[in-house]
């Protein structure tokens, strides 16, 4: 079973003041966890540590996905490549053919909601939303088994914002996608996640202060059931 | 259009500003503008002309490509490795602040007349610019496009291809528009001194004629090779490359 086990995990850059303080937790596989905290307290970093993008001072990751990929919280795309050409860019280093490859970023641009007739256009001549769509193109063509999200849902409207928690959601139930993502929407993380982890920068550094688990089913999470863990989360995040 | 006839009322306003200098200080000072255009046509006609042209052509051609292709590398190769980078910045410095005369004079007691001193001359004083134009491409690469580029784990082959020379293109093409430029000039200074064939050496040699028309007539044929070189060859590669800005 694949999984991602973090142990006591601290870092500080450059050896200056902690940001994170003794951090564990486990992801398996199929589970969303969301780690929920304010801005500045040192969430990006752990994500980014968890997808070896940083070394941390101490502490260790096991992780046996085979495969991740990550959506960031601005879009990222490469300006001189049209919208295809940055979902496939993962792609050029895989053994499919160029024919594979070109379908397999039109299905996900499809699935993503772009139309046939943005599929030329430059970064340059999409809105905010339609780049943010590219961007986790990007990252679902490879079809990964663990997914990283750093904010990517804060600068979207709702309506797009549920739209691309549904095709989340649909990648969890059908392809066991495992996903771990950091916010500080109290919402989306009721709506979005199996377990939260709240986040809270202490005086040597941020540390985990509590867990939810969340076992209703996703699509069986109403309003009330949103709300009600709302204020639950709002009063812990606040305190 | 505006644009063009802007250019044209300069120009001519250049060229009755030559004819005046010929009909107040003579010939000897500058030559009559017709004169010299029909002498710059009858160049295009004169094989001894052309042969000398193709030999200067060759000679920016080698040195240019040497250059281009060693400086953009090792551009890319310092943007890459840091220690190297430090290593190179004195030795580019010096380069960039040699006078390009200095190199003529280096270059002869080195090699001798002829192409070897021409070409090394072009190579030496185009590197340094072309090295500065692709380091400084390498150096402002966006850094989260490139942990953007870590998190899907890509290839240094997939990031060059992809991140690192689109973008530097905006940064080196400039860089190789003015070493191309230069070496037009150099290549007549050098040729001058340390050649006896090449555009140069028949500016050396209508200049001991004190034939003003010939040497106009020859500056002309040198600019214009220039500007077409530019505008019709480098501009096609430019407006190709740089579609996705438009």
């Amino acid at each position: 079973m694949e999984k991602i086990v973090v142990e006591h995990i601290s870092h500080s850059f450059n050896g200056k003041k902690n940001v994170l303080d003794d951090v564990s937790f486990t992801l398996a596989k199929g589970k969303i966890i969301s780690i929920l905290g304010a801005s500045g307290c040192g969430k990006t970093t752990i994500l980014q540590i968890c997808a070896n993008l940083l070394k941390q001072t101490s502490g260790t990751i096991t992780n046996s996905f085979k495969t991740s990929s990550f959506v960031f919280q601005e879009p990222r795309l490469l300006p001189w490549q049209n919208v295809l050409e940055n979902i496939s860019l993962a792609l050029k280093e895989s053994d499919f053919t160029k024919v594979e490859i070109q379908k397999k970023a039109k299905e996900m641009a499809l699935l993503l909601g772009l139309k046939e007739e943005d599929f030329k256009k430059y970064p340059k001549d999409l809105s905010g939303g339609m780049k943010q769509r590219v961007s986790f193109a990007r990252a679902l063509v490879v079809e990964p088994s663990l997914l990283f999200l750093d904010e990517p849902f804060s600068a979207l409207d709702v309506g797009l914002k549920k739209e691309l928690y549904k095709i989340l959601l649909d990648k969890v139930k059908v392809e066991n996608l495992s996903i771990l993502f950091i916010t500080h929407d109290l919402m989306e993380t009721v709506v979005l996640s199996d377990e939260v982890l709240v986040i809270k920068s202490k005086s040597n550094g941020s540390k985990i202060t509590s867990k939810y688990k969340f076992d209703l089913d996703f699509d069986k999470r109403d309003n009330e059931f949103v709300y009600k863990n709302m204020l639950i989360l709002g009063d812990e995040f606040s305190s | 259009m505006k644009k063009l006839l802007y250019s044209t009322l300069s120009l001519t306003i250049f060229f009755i500003l030559w004819e005046m200098g010929y009909r107040t200080f003579g010939d000897l000072v500058l030559p009559p503008v017709l004169d010299t255009f029909s002498m710059f046509f009858s160049y295009l006609n004169d094989p001894e002309v052309l042969t000398n042209m193709a030999i200067t052509m060759k000679r920016i051609f080698f040195g240019l490509s040497l250059s281009i292709f060693l400086a953009s590398v090792l551009g890319v190769v310092a943007g890459l490795v840091k220690p190297l980078s430090y290593m190179l910045s004195p030795i580019i410095t010096i380069m960039l602040g040699m006078p390009s005369i200095a190199w003529i004079v280096l270059a002869m007691i080195w090699f001798g007349m002829g192409n070897p001193t021409v070409i090394f001359v072009v190579f030496v004083a185009t590197f340094p610019i072309i090295f500065l134009g692709s380091f400084a491409g390498m150096q402002s690469v966006d850094k989260e496009l490139l942990v953007m580029a870590d998190s899907f784990n890509l290839s240094l082959k997939t990031k060059l291809l992809n991140i690192y020379f689109p973008h530097i293109f905006s940064f080196i093409f400039p860089a190789w528009l003015t070493a191309i430029g230069l070496s037009w000039k150099i290549v007549i200074m050098a040729e001058l001194i340390s050649s006896d064939d090449g555009i140069g050496s028949l500016l050396a040699m209508a200049r001991s004629h004190i034939d003003t028309t010939s040497v106009m007539a020859l500056l002309m044929l040198m600019v214009s090779l220039l500007i077409v070189f530019e505008r019709v060859v480098l501009n096609s590669i430019k407006q190709r490359l740089e579609s996705w800005r438009r």
